[in-house]
């Protein structure tokens, strides 16, 4: 250790005395802490409403469909230009009273239990103008609002793959009208479905 | 056991797809190796979760797609799993 590491030290002092305090502190204080940098009435609480989605590569005469959710076009507070987004690029994918299409008569409906579907999730981050204390290390940083919606998706039409269906996504203009505003900086996931 | 999923979530987070705690996101200026990569490193955490492909196997798909750490993302999923089991929560 050189005598850099102990100045090191010295200048991160603060920062750990802050941090050691905060080890310290009992779980209601932690959450009060918490609560102070992230109000829980900013957090996203989006509606969904129910729908039914078709896993990928089921072919016309046995296309199945699966209940599921999608988010409502009608949204209020933390996140609703995001649902509204996601709603708008999942919808072709979603059938029922609340999807694009009826499903058609004597089609399989089923209610899965551990099916996970494949899942788009779009983040809006909104970049902050002023400066909040991290409420571990007392260090001031600009905190962007970050609010995350999610839905899942299936094929469009009977016995499309996964990639096909990502690459559509991925053209739509729902979408890329996403990413593009905010400077690029909102952030996107896709997960495959699977049991 | 701390989970620091958990801490900068705020709750004990319990997803219903196990995934959501696996998976990693892009923004809207990566290039076509990060989208391309974000894609396979979800699709390897499913096939993790299933059973499909070794731990060994998965740590190195991580790595190939540019996580230098890989240990890192899995060990703050082992200690959030451990977390909520210890809250009894998963269900």
């Amino acid at each position: 250790m050189g005598f850099r590491d102990l100045q090191r030290f010295e200048n991160a002092r603060a920062r750990l005395d802050a941090f050691k305090a905060w080890q310290a502190l009992s779980p209601d204080a932690r959450q009060a802490a918490y609560e102070a940098v992230s109000p829980p009435a900013q957090r996203v609480k989006t509606a969904y409403l129910p729908s039914y989605v078709s896993p990928f590569g089921t072919a016309a005469n046995s296309m199945v469909y699966l209940q599921t959710h999608i988010p409502s076009a009608q949204q209020s507070g933390a996140g609703d230009t995001v649902a509204v987004s996601v709603r708008n690029v999942v919808l072709p994918y979603h059938w029922g009273a609340n999807g694009h299409a009826a499903v058609p008569d004597n089609a399989a409906q089923l209610n899965p239990k551990k099916f996970k579907f494949a899942k788009l999730t779009l983040t809006q981050k909104i970049p902050s103008t002023t400066r909040v204390s991290s409420r571990i290390t007392k260090a001031l940083y600009y905190k962007p609002a970050s609010n995350s919606v999610s839905a899942p998706f299936g094929q469009a039409t009977a016995g499309q793959d996964e990639a096909t269906v990502i690459a559509a996504i991925k053209a739509s203009t729902a979408f890329t009208t996403f990413i593009d505003t905010g400077g690029q900086k909102n952030t996107y996931k896709i997960t495959p479905e699977g049991i | 056991m701390q989970s620091q999923i958990a801490e900068r979530a705020g709750f004990v987070w319990s997803p219903d797809d196990p995934l959501d705690l696996l998976s990693v996101s892009v923004d809207g200026i990566c290039t076509a190796f990060e989208w391309e990569g974000m894609l396979a490193i979800n699709k390897a955490g499913r096939d993790w979760l299933g059973f499909k492909i070794t731990t060994e196997q998965y740590l190195e798909i991580l790595h190939g797609w540019g996580i230098v750490d890989p240990y890192e993302l899995l060990n703050e999923f082992s200690d959030h799993v451990e977390a909520i089991l210890a809250c009894g929560n998963l269900t």
